[in-house]
């Protein structure tokens, strides 16, 4: 989520899930009954800080944007999410010892 | 650092202050992204009583669940156009069920249940004449009922020539058969014929207007004569 607002700027709750899904190609589905108590729980963190704005179609949507936090959690947490994977890279890929 | 705990720390306590207007906001948060989805819904061509189910039930406020929605089931009934004053109310003849069962694009689902009849049960004890219903294999589905016991039609048991099943009413299958937990499987003989039992309903399962012991398939023949389109014999129930 936190990466889609990065990506994207400000952005209502809906926006955030459609995004997702899109992204992922549809491989990953939000359950958006537990899209609101994230970023909630986001915003109690302060890494997102909320307002009320105007949609594309001229409806009141709640706005969702980085914070200073959020940007700095964000690349925290990029940089693990891409050490982890790294790691794991070398277990799968192909042994070149010999 | 410090900026990001005082902003947390004022929403927290904005949170435990306020929680009747975070509640509110929570609502009304909900209720604008229902809505933004139900636009994108009717976009992608969904129809119009589908699109906030479809988004309701995505964010989780409803059961994807038909059993226990007997609201969303509605009886059809045909007008002749060319009476013009009241009583006007009449089954829907067999062509048109077949018809709008095939072309449905709009409703769940749809069944029907022929007039109501008698059977003549004989073979075991005395025989005895039964209220009987013939449903479309669809019938207990669009209503909404599961059986108790056994199961209810297929739609392949839905055609001539393969509709010697039947399904039992409770209240006959006690008072009949002992509450017998093994006569599914069984056969019983209904007006000199022989037919499988599948199931049994539970006591719950009642109409108003009748009370069948037994409903055997509708299983129509295709058919589209003019004069059985005029023909108005059997009820039919849409699932919206």
């Amino acid at each position: 989520m936190l990466k889609t607002l990065e990506a994207l700027g400000p952005l209502h709750g809906y926006g955030i899930a459609r995004r997702i899904e899109q992204t992922s190609g549809g491989l990953l589905s939000i359950n958006y009954g537990t899209l609101y108590p994230a970023l909630l729980k986001l915003e109690q963190e302060g890494y997102v800080s909320s307002e009320w704005g105007i949609s594309d179609n001229n409806r009141k949507a709640k706005y969702y944007r980085l914070t200073r936090a959020g940007y700095k959690q964000l690349a925290k947490e990029a940089g693990e999410w891409e050490q982890t994977t790294a790691i794991l890279a070398r277990f799968f890929a192909p042994v070149k010892e010999s | 650092m410090r900026i990001r705990q005082l902003r947390a720390l004022v929403v927290r306590l904005s949170g435990l202050f306020g929680r009747e207007r975070r509640d509110r906001e929570l609502a009304e948060e909900l209720e604008s992204h229902l809505q933004m989805h139900i636009e994108d819904n009717l976009r992608a061509g969904l129809t119009a009583g589908e699109v906030r189910r479809q988004a309701l039930i995505k964010l989780g406020g409803l059961g994807p669940t038909k059993e226990s929605d007997p609201d969303r089931v509605v009886m059809i009934v045909s007008t002749n156009a060319a009476i013009a004053w009241g009583g006007d109310r009449n089954p829907v003849s067999v062509p048109d069920f077949i018809d709008w069962r095939q072309q449905n694009g709009v409703f769940e689902d749809i069944a029907a249940a022929d007039a109501y009849g008698t059977r003549s049960l004989t073979g075991q004890g005395e025989p005895e004449r039964v209220n009987s219903m013939r449903v479309s294999a669809s019938f207990f589905s669009v209503l909404g009922v599961a059986p108790a016991l056994g199961r209810t039609f297929l739609p392949r048991e839905d055609r001539p020539g393969r509709e010697h099943v039947v399904v039992l009413s409770q209240e006959f299958w006690q008072r009949r058969f002992g509450s017998d937990p093994t006569l599914t499987g069984k056969t019983l003989n209904l007006d000199g014929e022989s037919y499988n039992v599948v199931g049994v309903m539970p006591a719950s399962f009642r109409l108003i207007s009748f009370q069948a012991q037994l409903w055997t398939p509708l299983a129509l023949a295709p058919t589209n004569s003019v004069r059985r389109r005029a023909s108005h014999a059997s009820s039919t129930y849409l699932r919206v």
